[in-house]
């Protein structure tokens, strides 16, 4: 009898046992309900365009074309914080970009780190696009293959190019000596894979390459990449890709090219000539001349918050007295601009009545004052001066589309504007004054000094008490040109070579 | 079937035999003031024979050959009683934390403290259960060695950092596991539980003692348990406490309003005050801090009520907590309600336990640098300015909608318009079910079950009047969340004595599986005056910033565990524990989720061998040794539950999309945590001097870490990994002294010390700089990494630091940085006296943590020279201004002095910020009367009790703030301090 219940209670715990055995599944092998496995995924040819819409998405990052309290905009203001297009103002500033504002960045400023890495992230969407879309390519569905993967080509070359903006001393086609950064081609998630920096020339190799393929397959697409009609240009279509082919060619001075790249974009959006067409490509009313906007929705912060805290009316950087001011009698914008009304409002600091300039293009949508705002990533204003700069560099009898060209976008951009004939290098000067005006705050003053000046110079009120800024001016020596690699990256991938200097 | 009646007429035969030759023995037991015991457990012959009634008093029937009695009860100490043939007066004394009669709990077995080889240490429960606390572990601050619990913030319900033997890990969880009767409820998620309802707080230190929570026991191990009923007549309590809290000292002075406008003129006088204006402002001394701070009231109550037969015991309470925040608003309401029920029926016993707890949290925003945090605004708001205009009694917004001149929002708006409001409710469950096995005495099989649950819900909102709110007219945050925790022990035990060996044994099982869903929105437009949801406008395309954003999460993990545990003893002198262990965690890869732990202790009682009963020095002496291993599935919360690659949502121009949200690592496995222990136990001069000391080295590998990786191969910066190795190793000191031991009067002193040297021994790069500190092989976490500071040069006012090779510049650069010491304490400890006389008893306990460093960030926000439109910290008026000035207050200018001085851009990482952390607090002070049983008399109440207790009456510190009680490496900001309290108590018993 004792057996028996010896027996029978081995029989129950086993069963216990077991039933908790049988649970194994439901308590160990668990996999998330709110996330995709990517171990077996994208595995369709609609999973495969998601993550292109992801690689998009990321453009949108805080450090990216998006921005934080004070921080971020990397490539859509931050060029402009980092040049002499605006001054930091000591009564509203949190001082939270001081580092970049007056160049005391280093090997660990933290901006540093995520302007580094924000491109990548797009770059890595991509690369699983352009990895994993031929597996649904079918003879069929060739048009979308080709829509997807266009796209996919033409925003890695766009980040690798943003990221040659800012990491590259020099922006030479041909050197082979001078570095820009890793060219990824292959997502990859190891600790083991070391990528090196390509040379210049083998960068500029791989970004051809990639634009070119973009040009050809966003050529022959099952449907229009963007909305026919509708405000605004939210993904990058031959356009877009056309665009960039014109804006690589420019840093890497191949002219010729650049001008015939900029003429293809021109021809595909003429330019906007209206005051109502033109402003409503910041506030979503008019697609205006938009080639390539990154779309911002309601709660996704816009551009504007490293420069004017839309919300609450904070300037912590404004426009120099040299590019306009609250009168529009002076500066290089003035009120007879349709720049003007686009860029700027007097927006007095908190506690005074004084008017004063604030940056409020991308202040929001439709009057709106949330800082949501689309940022302009290409459009038809900058292939006019990518067109005009490079015909005039090539000069001679080229001199003559490159004034014509600047005399159109004046025209188009100035009310009662009479032309003006201009040659050698002051017509070179002159594409270079317009060049500020119309990009002013899209994220190009920076870039555009460092490829072809290399000097900041700021005036006033730099240094003043309305701008207690430390540091006024940035030699063609610095070494600031160029950011540092970020110093635990380095750490990470001793294949990574640091930027002279730092 | 027939043998089994026979076997049934032997026994009843026997029963008949032994009752024929017994004797009746009757007698009282009572505390030592004179209250009678109920429920006290009379043992004869190794065998219980009865319990006392509510009076105190017993019958019992024993063999005529019985010669004494044993008398136990829970929370006093077991005593011998010689029979003497008349009735007999018993009385039991308080059994103390170190006594050795004291059972442990270790949550699956309680065993004798004697034999057990772990490192326990086991709470006041008195302390715990006295202190005003809103969560109860803030109370557990100085009440062990090994335990450092440092308080996060004095928000009420705010839980405390409680850290056992140092931080195991670098990057993953170091939270002990609470274990409440059995099954595990969340950390730091206290304050809907009322610490009124616990009995036991055990805390479990090294590998064998917690290594029957092998699978998540590497942190230790709290071990809760609540009130159990006593047989006997129903016993009520109530206990009521009353009291109010204050502010602490501010260490960390602003400018008045006359000072600020001096430095105002000082610095150029930047918003163009008039001399009138300036004279008339100098005169307004606005005080922020007692705008928004007040005097908070407390009260509790709590009414309990146990009972019960042999058969059937059962404990219930209800408790009513209110307590106001120091900050005007602030404060927590929390509603519990308990029942126990144990059954001992037959071979059965069974039970459950019940708690649900309900609480109603409104706080504000804190540890931040936010403009429009209330508490920033008490430091950061100009004297000059005020909350509300006199002279219409609206709030001030001369800077617009919201805000105060200097662009700084209005914190009085912020604070009384907007609200911050978390409701909890919180439900734990548990059951268990023994059955013993008739046929073979001492085995019997036990499965306990228990949920754990907990909703929350967060409301914040902002009022649409306040700064910055009007652009989408106010926002309403109501964030939702669930967790469901379930934990499954089933087990077959065994527990016999065979002369002079002692087995005791079990096979365990245990499941736990948690589950996890969030749901919350964000909505605008409050226009019409509701500031709930009635007031949302529904956003359309005509006003899309009135758009509800919504958001939702899930995520799930669990357990599996399978574990023996073994006890020997022999003669009862040498111990020895064995415990094996695999478990299974969902959240490593594939071939990593199960893992092997064990660990194996020892103990001799030295005092017991025939050599030592010579020698009249110990009363009692004890050696342990232990070692053993277990893990930590922590993991690091950025890594996720999921150890797998995925994608996680995104969204671009209305579309959904994809992008790679974990890098995931087929690889990850658990972290391992290996403890070697030595402890001995003493007790001298008659028991006057008791005490334990132990040493251990606690070494943690495998570390969870995120790699960093160059972000050019797949936009990730890190990688999940497990490398690195942590170590702790210290000397725990804990002593308790009678000092004078008289018929009324008695003096006892406790004390415990602890030192714990952290040291990263492993790491997966030589060095890791991370903000303000560096994780370095051979430092400890939280190492503070800075350049040294070197005053002002007087001849330019510039800053100067100290450069590597000690030489002095005025350049700074981040390759001068050094080490500065850790902001975790590597000493601490408590000291309690307490004294009795007659029906008075006083107690004191001064607690201390020491060698930290701080760094103050809230004091780098009152410094920096950029945010002088603010009100800025009183020292700056000592700032450098003529060439020659002797101070420590550079120029406040950046630029150079025209050729003069170099640049001189504010640094912010030195160590003008960083400050002495140490701290020595009197953490209670309790003065208390009971009333002697025979004042009672026929009143009908069995006891009464009246005191008065402080909390941080008296701190003594360097560091300047409100509280240098704070935990991680920097104070950000926005301080709510620990609160001040005093309350008044009265427990009755009837």
């Amino acid at each position: 009898m004792y057996s028996k219940i010896i027996k029978n209670s081995i029989v129950a715990l086993a069963a216990i046992t077991v039933m908790q055995g049988c649970s194994k599944k439901d308590v160990i092998e668990l996999t998330p309900d709110f996330a995709l496995d990517a171990i077996t995924n994208p595995s369709s040819m609609k999973q495969v365009e998601e993550v292109l819409i992801g690689a998009y998405a990321s453009l949108r990052a805080n450090d990216y074309y998006g921005s934080g309290s004070g921080t971020g905009a990397c490539w859509s203001l931050m060029p402009d914080v980092m040049s002499d297009n605006l001054y930091e103002v000591s009564a509203e500033t949190l001082a939270n970009s001081r580092a970049m504002a007056d160049w005391i960045y280093n090997q660990s400023t933290g901006q540093i780190r995520s302007m580094y890495t924000a491109p990548y992230v797009t770059i890595a969407n991509a690369n699983i696009v352009l990895r994993d879309v031929d597996k649904f390519t079918t003879s069929l569905n060739q048009g979308v293959s080709n829509r997807i993967k266009g796209q996919a080509y033409a925003l890695r070359a766009l980040a690798h190019f943003d990221l040659l903006r800012y990491f590259s001393p020099k922006y030479d086609r041909s050197s082979t000596t001078d570095l820009a950064v890793a060219y990824i081609k292959e997502f990859v998630v190891s600790t083991s894979v070391k990528p090196t920096r390509a040379t210049n020339k083998d960068f500029y190799d791989n970004l051809f390459a990639d634009i070119n393929q973009a040009i050809t397959l966003l050529g022959n697409v099952d449907k229009p990449v963007n909305p026919t009609s509708g405000l605004s240009r939210p993904y990058m279509d031959r356009n877009a890709a056309y665009a960039l082919l014109a804006r690589i060619n420019l840093y890497a001075g191949n002219w010729a090219e650049a001008a015939t790249a900029a003429t293809n974009a021109i021809n595909g959006r003429p330019l906007a000539t209206t005051q109502a067409a033109f402003s409503g490509m910041y506030n979503q009313t008019n697609v205006g001349e938009l080639i390539f906007n990154v779309q911002f929705e309601s709660g996704q912060f816009g551009p504007s918050f490293l420069v004017f805290f839309a919300t609450s009316n904070r300037s912590y950087f404004r426009p120099v007295p040299d590019i306009a001011t609250a009168a529009g009698t002076s500066g290089l914008i003035q009120n007879n601009d349709v720049r003007y009304q686009a860029y700027f409002t007097s927006v007095p600091a908190a506690g005074t009545t004084t008017p004063n300039l604030a940056v409020t293009k991308y202040r929001g949508k439709a009057g709106l004052v949330d800082g949501t705002a689309n940022y302009p990533v290409f459009r038809t204003g900058e292939m006019y001066l990518i067109r005009a700069e490079a015909n005039a560099r090539l000069g001679g009898a080229n001199e003559v589309s490159a004034l014509a060209d600047l005399n159109t976008l004046r025209a188009a951009r100035i009310s009662g504007y009479t032309p003006v004939v201009l040659t050698g290098t002051a017509l070179i000067n002159a594409i270079a004054d317009e060049r500020r005006r119309e990009m002013f705050g899209e994220g190009h003053r920076f870039f555009d000094l460092k490829r072809t000046t290399r000097t900041v110079s700021r005036g006033a009120p730099c240094g003043t008490n309305i701008s207690a800024s430390g540091a006024c001016t940035l030699a063609a020596t610095a070494r600031e040109w160029a950011m540092p690699i970020p110093e635990d990256f380095l750490n990470a991938n001793r294949s990574l070579v640091q930027n002279p200097g730092y | 079937m027939r043998k089994f009646l026979s076997l049934l007429g032997v026994l009843m035969l026997f029963i008949a035999t032994a009752s024929a030759q017994n004797k009746n023995v009757t007698g009282k037991v009572t505390e030592a003031n004179g209250s009678p015991i109920s429920g006290a457990t009379i043992k004869a012959n190794g065998r219980a024979v009865g319990a006392t009634n509510a009076t105190g008093d017993f019958t019992i029937s024993v063999p005529n050959a019985t010669t004494s009695i044993i008398v136990s009860s829970l929370g006093f100490n077991d005593r011998s009683v010689t029979l003497t043939g008349g009735t007999l007066a018993i009385t039991l004394t308080n059994a103390d934390a170190n006594s050795v009669s004291e059972v442990v709990v270790t949550g699956y077995t309680s065993i004798q403290r004697k034999k057990f080889s772990g490192a326990i240490a086991t709470a006041s429960t008195n302390e715990v259960r006295k202190q005003p606390f809103g969560s109860f572990d803030q109370a557990l601050q100085g009440q062990a060695s090994g335990v450092s619990v440092v308080a996060n913030s004095g928000q009420p319900g705010s839980f405390a950092q409680v850290r056992i033997r140092g931080n195991g890990s670098i990057s993953g969880g170091n939270v002990p596991l609470y274990i409440l009767d059995g099954i595990e409820i969340s950390a730091a998620d206290f304050a809907s539980m009322n610490q009124g309802d616990f009995d036991r707080v055990d805390l479990l230190k090294d590998g064998v003692a917690s290594a029957m929570y092998g699978s998540r026991g590497a942190n230790g191990v709290i071990v809760i348990t609540t009130r159990r009923g006593r047989a006997g007549t129903l016993q009520f309590s109530y206990d009521a406490q009353v009291g109010f809290s204050d502010l602490p000292k501010d260490r960390l002075p602003v400018m008045n309003s006359d000072q600020k406008i001096t430095y105002e003129l000082q610095r150029g006088n930047p918003y163009g005050w008039t001399t009138a204006e300036a004279d008339s402002l100098r005169k307004v001394n606005f005080n922020w801090t007692d705008a928004l701070f007040r005097t908070g009231v407390t009260q509790q109550h709590q009414l309990s009520v146990s009972g019960g037969t042999a058969a059937s015991r059962f404990y219930a309470s209800l408790s009513y907590l209110d307590q106001e925040g120091i900050v005007k608003t602030t404060g927590l309401k929390r509603y519990t309600a308990r029942i126990n029920v144990d059954n001992n029926i037959k071979n059965w016993r069974f039970g459950v336990g019940l708690q649900a707890g309900f609480s109603k949290l409104k706080g504000t925003p804190e540890g931040n640098t936010a403009l429009a945090s209330p508490l920033n605004a008490a430091r950061w708001s100009n004297p000059y300015e005020r909350d509300k205009d006199p002279r219409t009694g609206q709030y001030q917004q001369f800077g617009g909608p919201g805000y105060l001149t200097s662009g700084q929002p209005n914190g009085a708006m912020e604070l009384f318009l907007d609200y911050n409001e978390s409701i909890q409710l919180k439900t734990v469950a548990t059951s268990y079910l023994e059955f013993h096995f008739p046929f073979l005495k001492g085995l019997y099989a036990r499965t306990n079950w228990g949920i754990d649950f907990t909703a929350n819900e967060n409301v914040n909102f902002n009022d649409p009047r306040t700064a910055g709110a009007q652009a989408r007219a106010g926002a309403f945050v109501k964030d939702q969340n669930r967790n469901f925790r379930y934990t499954g022990t089933t087990s077959l035990n065994y527990k016999q004595n065979f002369g002079k060996h002692e087995i005791e044994g079990g096979l365990f099982t245990e499941v736990v599986k948690n589950d996890f869903r969030s749901f919350g929105f964000t909505a605008y437009g409050f226009t019409n005056g509701f500031t709930n949801e009635a007031g949302i406008t529904q956003g359309s395309v005509a006003n899309a910033n009135f758009i509800p954003t919504v958001r939702g999460f899930g995520t799930d993990n669990g357990i599996l565990s399978y574990f023996g545990i073994f006890n020997y003893g022999y003669d009862s002198k040498y111990y020895v524990t064995l415990v094996g262990r695999r478990d299974g965690s969902s959240r490593f890869g594939l071939n990593n989720r199960f893992a092997n732990f064990g660990s194996i202790g020892l103990t001799w009682v030295a005092s017991s061998e025939k050599f030592m009963e010579n020698t009249k020095l110990f009363d009692d002496l004890r050696v342990r040794a232990s070692i053993g291993t277990n893990g930590n599935n922590n993991i690091p919360n950025n890594i996720g539950d999921y150890p797998i690659p995925q994608f996680r949502g995104a969204t671009y121009a209305g579309i959904s999309g994809w992008t790679p949200g974990q890098p995931g690592n087929l690889d990850f496995r658990w972290e391992t945590n290996r403890t070697i222990n030595f402890g001995i136990d003493f007790s001298i001069l008659k028991r006057r001097l008791s005490g334990s000391i132990e040493l251990y080295d606690r070494k943690t590998s495998d570390q969870f870490y995120n790699i960093t990786v160059d972000p050019a191969s797949s936009g990730f910066t890190t990688i999940p990994s497990n490398v690195g190795v942590l170590r702790n190793r210290g000397i725990e000191l804990t002593l308790r002294g009678e000092v004078i031991k008289a018929k009324d009067f008695n003096w006892t002193i406790s004390a415990n010390i602890t030192y714990n040297q952290n040291r990263i021994v492993e790491l997966s790069q030589d060095s890791l700089v991370q903000g303000l500190t560096i994780l370095k092989v051979g430092k400890p976490l939280n190492t503070l990494f800075l350049v040294p500071y070197a005053g002002v040069n007087p001849a330019n006012g510039n800053a100067q630091y100290q450069k590597r090779d000690k030489s002095i510049t005025m350049v700074y650069t981040p390759a001068d940085k050094v080490y500065q010491g850790t902001s975790d304490a590597p000493w601490f400890g408590g000291i309690t006296s307490s004294w009795s006389y007659k029906g008075f008893d006083l107690s004191a306990q001064l607690n201390f943590f020491l060698d930290r460093v701080v760094y103050n960030n809230d004091k780098n926000n009152i410094v920096n020279p950029t945010y002088y439109f603010d009100n800025m910290w009183v020292e700056l008026l000592k700032e450098w201004r003529n060439p020659g000035d002797i101070t420590n207050v550079p120029r406040p200018s950046s630029g150079t002095l025209g050729g003069t001085a170099p640049a001189n851009p504010y640094q912010s990482q030195v160590t003008r910020f960083l400050e002495d952390g140490s701290f020595w607090r009197l953490r209670n002070v309790t003065l208390g009367y009971t009333f002697p049983t025979k004042m009672l008399g026929k009143t009908g109440i069995r006891s009464a009790r009246i005191f008065v207790q402080g909390q941080n009456w008296w701190t003594a510190t360097k560091y300047e703030s409100f509280d240098p009680e704070s935990t991680g490496t920097a104070l950000v900001g926005a301080q709510y301090p620990a609160l001040v309290q005093t309350t008044v108590g009265l427990n009755i018993g009837f």
